[in-house]
């Protein structure tokens, strides 16, 4: 069967648009959402309401916690005090246009979706804030996908897709017990596990302004990367229109995302 | 009898358009004598951009303020003393105090574009950046900063979209900035030159409270948002109450830094 996953949309609408287009020529049979429906963005109530009306299983993202719960993420979140600063502008305009029934649907998403071998997350099984980058260290994602009870873990967040495959993962634990000289020791071998990092619908980070997700087929365990061109300069205008800060028009129109980059990608926040 | 000789001083008046290299000539010439140098910038104190920048990388090397041209008309100390024209500047406004300087003239033009003006005006002509907007059309950007401390990160994402053109067409930036660590940090941009990146000065840190000395930006194109750009600047600076924070942050850091010893 195949899938279609994507992540972070951001109100941006005309994305979400052109990428359900574009799943439904690749005749995906299902199509999974890993979160960020809000932020930044000039729609975030038409997102919300298109992915709901599709009945897309969704889990909830970092933005999508933040307009239920308030800010309250630690320092990790922005890069710098300038991304600090539009970020707090993006989620107080988010925060005002949101209705009542928007806000209820991103409160009750799930931070985790599983169904088979696969799992969906929006940042990794451990915090929707956390970045599952591909050059992160290979015991720790492996760690990551054994935590899911899964083969496939699809995770967003960072806004670049990659495929990273997992194999001959040998695990060895040693175990000291009080009053014992001898360490236990277990050894086993784990099966080839996959992360598949889906990108950004709405907010590309991959230096284009096109939006990104990917096609993963079941059967065969075949991933495709899908990019996807679209009148990105309806977005931009709408941002204007909205009143939003107009360098993020001009950042979108340059894949340059808007802010938010942990310093640290294995910071997990202490909320 | 005794005889007295003093040392003739030379005068050398640098001009160009904006971006073409005055201040990387200045630069080179001083690092390839041994003599004592004075530099004057007319027009300029308000951010002494350049001269901070040539005073780092030069510490002996004599600034002269606006209003003491009279020091340089007596005859300077120095045995060569740039005066650097700021692109801006009327030639002919200039010219009394070129004239009763007795100065040499050098003008550093672009290869490509009209540079009638400062060929007539030259003595010496040297070949500088390629430029591509004349001077005329352009708009300039000034920020004057008074002590402010900018964030590192946010500094250099604004330098990035700046130049870039997310606040208009810039074809020339250059600033001095004061950064948490205490360091003041010059930026230089030329639209089509290799970009160059922050580095920090060779200066003192500043690590108690808000620096009191000059610093800020000028950014020379079309169409500059000039509100925008200031917001965004003011949207980088570390808030007043934090800075005394960083600061011993960074007091604590370097007093645990061991110290590198060259063999």
């Amino acid at each position: 069967m195949k899938i279609a996953v994507m992540s972070c949309i951001h109100g941006n609408y005309a994305a979400l648009d052109a990428v359900l287009l574009d799943i439904d020529q690749q005749k995906a049979e299902k199509i999974y959402c890993l979160g960020d429906l809000v932020g930044y963005g000039p729609h975030p109530n038409a997102v919300v309401e298109q992915i709901r009306s599709l009945d897309i299983p969704t889990v909830q993202g970092c933005w999508d916690e933040d307009i239920v719960e308030g800010l309250n993420a630690c320092d990790c979140s922005y890069p710098s005090l300038l991304a600090e600063k539009r970020g707090k502008t993006a989620h107080e305009w988010t925060n005002k246009q949101v209705n009542p029934e928007v806000r209820e649907y991103l409160a009750q998403l799930p931070h985790t979706y599983k169904e088979d071998n696969l799992c969906f997350v929006h940042g990794s099984p451990s915090s929707n804030h956390e970045y599952l980058l591909p050059e992160m260290d290979a015991f720790v994602a492996l760690e990551r996908v054994l935590s899911s009870d899964a083969d496939v873990l699809f995770c967003g967040h960072t806004h670049v897709p990659y495929v990273r495959t997992l194999d001959s993962g040998q695990l060895q634990v040693k175990v000291n017990q009080p009053n014992q000289d001898e360490q236990a020791t277990v050894s086993f071998n784990t099966p080839l596990k996959r992360i598949i990092n889906v990108g950004s619908v709405g907010e590309p980070r991959h230096g284009r302004p096109n939006a990104t997700y990917v096609v993963y087929d079941t059967e065969i365990d075949a991933v495709s990367l899908r990019e996807v061109e679209y009148d990105y300069q309806k977005t931009c205008a709408a941002i204007l229109d909205a009143g939003l800060p107009p360098i993020f028009a001009w950042r979108l129109a340059r894949g340059l995302e808007f802010a938010e980059k942990a310093d640290d990608p294995t910071h997990v926040c202490e909320r | 009898m005794i005889i007295v000789i003093k040392k003739i001083s030379m005068i050398i008046a640098v001009a160009s358009p904006s971006g073409a290299g005055k201040t990387h000539w200045i630069h080179q010439q001083i690092a390839q004598t041994n003599e004592s140098i004075g530099y004057f910038s007319p027009k300029t104190d308000f951010i002494p951009i350049d001269a901070t920048y040539l005073q780092s990388e030069y510490p002996q090397l004599k600034i002269y303020q606006t209003g003491e041209e009279a020091a340089l008309l007596a005859g300077s100390d120095q045995t060569i003393t740039y005066i650097e024209i700021p692109w801006y500047l009327d030639l002919s406004g200039i010219e009394p105090l070129l004239t009763s300087l007795n100065s040499h003239r050098v003008a550093i033009i672009s290869p490509d574009a009209n540079n009638t003006e400062f060929t007539t005006w030259a003595d010496e002509v040297v070949s500088g950046n390629q430029i591509t907007k004349l001077t005329t059309s352009l708009q300039i950007h000034r920020g004057v900063l008074t002590g402010e401390i900018l964030d590192f990160d946010s500094l250099a994402t604004f330098w990035l979209e700046m130049t870039q053109g997310a606040y208009g067409e810039v074809v020339r930036a250059k600033g001095i900035f004061d950064l948490e660590d205490g360091q003041i940090y010059f930026g230089d941009f030329t639209a089509n030159q290799p970009e160059l990146e922050f580095k920090p000065l060779n200066l003192p840190r500043w690590l108690d409270g808000k620096p009191v000395r000059k610093s800020g930006f000028e950014i020379v194109g079309n169409n500059l948002k000039q509100a925008e750009i200031a917001q965004t600047v003011k949207d980088c600076c570390v808030p007043e109450s934090a800075i005394s924070y960083y600061q011993q942050q960074v007091k604590e850091s370097l007093a645990t830094e061991p110290e590198v010893e060259l063999v």
